[in-house]
């Protein structure tokens, strides 16, 4: 069995306030045509307690992480 | 949803509910719609409107606060045009620090608007004038004043505002953007430049409103935050050990700024309309319900700031959850649009925590250290002493708070 993370953004909350880009840059970005956070690849292995700070951190809670195990 | 004047009001105060309160999507800021509608320079503008047309709204005006732009400007700029503007005010002679921290604070304000201005005192003193009569129209809802003379009075710096700097900006941009030149990073550029789309569908009138919330939003809450930070210091032991240690330490000037934020908000009270039925803290909240969530006393939640939360404590450790800032900034949808620029990245851990190198300490705190290398020195003699603004029943703002620039470190009054 292999832990693994998964992180999503919810597009219809999201306000680009950046926060997450703030607390997790190697996770998040802010789409500058969309203002949008996305993830970026390799997000999952930032680790959970950064992921889980950057989705505190989001004023709106539009980032949701989720442990999984394969 | 609007509510009407026999609606019930549920008031909160506790921490973890008032952050629930805020991020709730359910609760709008139209409290009462009347009193920033008519004749309020707030109608219309992003941080009183709901829903999506807000969120796409925050969408683009928030790539107006991106780190980098943030970063260069605080790094770069800021101290040098903070210094220019303190080499102006002469030494030994009583200034109000309030009108000091506005025009130290309003040519950021005005860049990120959009307005062009002249770095003299007089017209940084004719912009700050308009944000305090700009800051009463906000406040409408605590004015202990007739309403209607704050709203005509809002009317009337508009219209001079209007004419005074906000027509020639917008003519200087929309000539810019006609000609293909690079966009500007403001405010004024921005709205133009999405002006026709079918969200927004933006006129000059609502651009002007825009632009003006800006200007007293960049400049009103940094403003009074280091007046109260001045006055929070006086109660502390050693007062001048404390302005000596922010003069040279930019770190504990923003943990100062941060701790003023906290017991002292500038808007003690935020105040929300249910616009659908939702709960809060576990109380079942009908629609048309008014809600007050209390920062002040959310903000000394012993459960997050600890047993001595009522103190002031600028080195007081913080679990990495709570920021030091409290709730001053709000929080949810309409958190402050302008949160990092005032104050900076929030402050959590031990005051000996080395800061990253890219953190942001804010522009407040920057002015705080500044002042602090003038050796400010507050003023208590006759009738040169502190007044609070008595317009309004928030209690954090001041009218008046007079001091003095010395050549060398002084002891303060009561010190």
């Amino acid at each position: 069995m292999n832990q693994h993370v998964k992180v999503t953004v919810d597009d219809d909350r999201c306000m680009g306030n950046e926060e997450c880009h703030r607390l997790a840059p190697e996770a998040f970005e802010i789409d500058p045509d969309t203002g949008i956070a996305t993830v970026l690849p390799g997000a999952g292995e930032v680790g959970l307690d950064r992921l889980s700070t950057a989705a505190a951190g989001c004023p709106v809670a539009a980032i949701t992480v989720q442990e999984f195990e394969s | 949803m609007t509510a009407n004047s026999d609606a019930p009001t549920v008031r909160f105060e506790q921490f973890d509910d008032v952050l629930e309160a805020l991020r709730n999507p359910d609760l709008s800021r139209a409290f009462d719609k009347r009193s920033f509608a008519e004749g309020n320079h707030r109608a219309g503008i992003v941080s009183v409107i709901h829903g999506r047309e807000h969120r796409d709204r925050r969408r683009i005006e928030n790539t107006l606060f991106r780190r980098e732009m943030v970063v260069a400007y605080e790094q770069e700029r800021f101290p040098e045009v903070v210094e220019e503007i303190l080499d102006q005010f002469p030494e030994d002679t009583v200034l109000d620090l309030l009108k000091v921290a506005g025009v130290l604070s309003i040519p950021l304000a005005c860049r990120r608007a959009g307005i062009d201005h002249d770095n003299d005192l007089d017209t940084l003193h004719r912009l700050f004038e308009f944000v305090l009569t700009f800051a009463q129209g906000s406040a409408i809802l605590d004015v202990v004043v007739d309403p209607q003379q704050v709203r005509d009075r809002v009317t009337a710096a508009l219209d001079e505002f209007g004419t005074g700097f906000f027509d020639t900006s917008k003519a200087r941009r929309v000539q810019e953007l006609a000609e293909g030149a690079d966009p500007r990073q403001d405010l004024v550029t921005l709205m133009l430049h999405h002006r026709d789309d079918p969200r927004f569908l933006f006129d000059d009138a609502q651009i002007l409103r825009e632009v003006a919330i800006y200007v007293q939003g960049g400049s009103h809450t940094s403003a009074q935050t280091l007046v109260n930070a001045v006055d929070l210091m006086r109660g502390f032991a050693a007062p001048e050990e404390l302005l000596a240690s922010v003069a040279d330490d930019r770190s504990l000037a923003q943990r100062v700024i941060h701790e003023t934020l906290r017991l002292r908000p500038t808007t003690p009270e935020i105040k929300r309309l249910v616009e659908a039925d939702t709960q809060v803290g576990g109380v079942s909240l009908a629609a048309g319900t008014r809600v007050v969530l209390d920062v002040r006393v959310a903000n000394r939640d012993r459960d997050r700031f600890g047993a001595d939360a009522e103190r002031f404590d600028p080195r007081r450790s913080m679990d990495g959850d709570t920021p030091l800032w409290g709730l001053s900034f709000g929080g949810g949808h309409h958190i402050c649009i302008g949160r990092s620029t005032a104050g900076g990245f929030p402050v959590t851990g031990d005051a000996d925590d080395e800061p990253s190198p890219q953190h942001l300490f804010g522009l407040a705190a920057q002015m705080l250290s500044s002042v602090a290398g003038r050796n400010l020195v507050p003023v208590q003699e006759g009738t040169e002493v502190p007044q609070l603004d008595d317009q309004t029943d928030r209690g954090t703002r001041w009218r008046r708070y007079p001091v003095r620039f010395r050549r060398s470190p002084e002891p303060w009054p009561g010190g």
